[in-house]
């Protein structure tokens, strides 16, 4: 995407390679662009300015190659750059309470019983959205690309342009977070 | 029933559960390479701190996979994407954006 290079698809294949290669990757994107806006017009606008710079950069597209990867690292730029800017991130920035759940002893956390397992099965979609949604954008970002859409390590740190270390502690710091929202969510829930 | 007659009787704290929470992840993600399986394998099944982080780590994953209602692009969407790209080539001085 970054480097201009040379035109090399004649109009009908470019329009072949949207429909065929970037538009069954909708749902995923408007899915992703939904989870991280929180906003159906918010997501809808992403989405949108993701595809027309898909076909504006198309010839930067290797046909056949990871056209998903491809389509998110777009989304994710779009996100960055336009959205950010726009100070519409809805979410605040939670560092305090990862400060804090690193200052705490995390070993003790994480004797967990099988209620909590059963808690979680029994959980609904709402009480899962809310504990993902509270988590700051870059933690919930890769807890999606990699629990839903099924990314790779090396697929995310390619789409979010941070080397693979990042993400492995990015996840790792997620899944803590989530899953201490989880068990605090089941012990309301009276699993203790 | 062996199987948890066996966890029951093991007792003992994980010697390293940092490592381990490490592995168990890599290896929930697909990401482990053979000697952090082999580590897996070896460890996970005979030690209930670690065979009870894993469990609760599936069921959290399987939770956001199934769990998350999953949100659709809108049809017009979908048809007004499509029209701009082909609209793009009648009007080539048009840029797409
Ligand atoms: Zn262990």
């Amino acid at each position: 995407m970054r480097k201009r290079t040379p035109l090399r698809y004649s109009p009908n294949q470019k329009v072949e390679i949207f429909e065929l290669e970037f538009l069954p990757h909708i749902h995923s994107i408007y899915n992703f662009a939904y989870r991280i806006t929180f906003d159906e017009d918010d997501a809808k606008d992403l989405v949108q300015e993701t595809y027309l710079k898909s076909f504006r950069f198309i010839d930067s597209f290797e046909k056949g190659t990871n056209a998903k990867a491809w389509l998110f690292r777009i989304l994710k730029n779009s996100f960055i750059n336009e959205f950010r800017k726009k100070n519409k991130e809805p979410v605040k920035i939670d560092y305090q309470e990862v400060e804090a759940f690193y200052n705490s002893d995390e070993l003790n956390h994480m004797i967990t019983s099988n209620l909590q397992v059963e808690a979680i099965k029994e959980m609904i979609g709402d009480e899962v959205s809310i504990a993902l949604n509270s988590l700051e954008v870059d933690f919930r970002t890769v807890i999606i690309l990699c629990d839903i859409e099924g990314f790779s390590y090396e697929e995310m740190a390619l789409i979010l342009d941070v080397p693979i270390g990042t993400i492995r502690s990015r996840l790792h710091r997620a899944r803590n977070l989530l899953r201490e929202k989880l068990k605090r969510y089941a012990g309301s829930m009276g699993y203790k | 029933m062996a199987r948890r007659e066996k966890l029951k009787n093991v007792k003992k704290p994980c010697p390293d559960h940092e490592k381990c929470i490490h592995v168990i992840n890599l290896v929930i993600d697909g990401e482990a390479n053979k000697d952090e399986e082999a580590f897996f394998y070896a460890h996970v099944r005979d030690c209930l701190d670690c065979a009870q982080y894993y469990k609760l780590e599936q069921s959290i994953r399987a939770a956001i996979r199934k769990k998350l209602e999953v949100k659709e692009a809108p049809e017009e969407l979908i048809v007004e994407l499509k029209k701009r790209v082909k609209d793009s080539f009648l009007n080539p001085s048009d840029d797409v954006s």
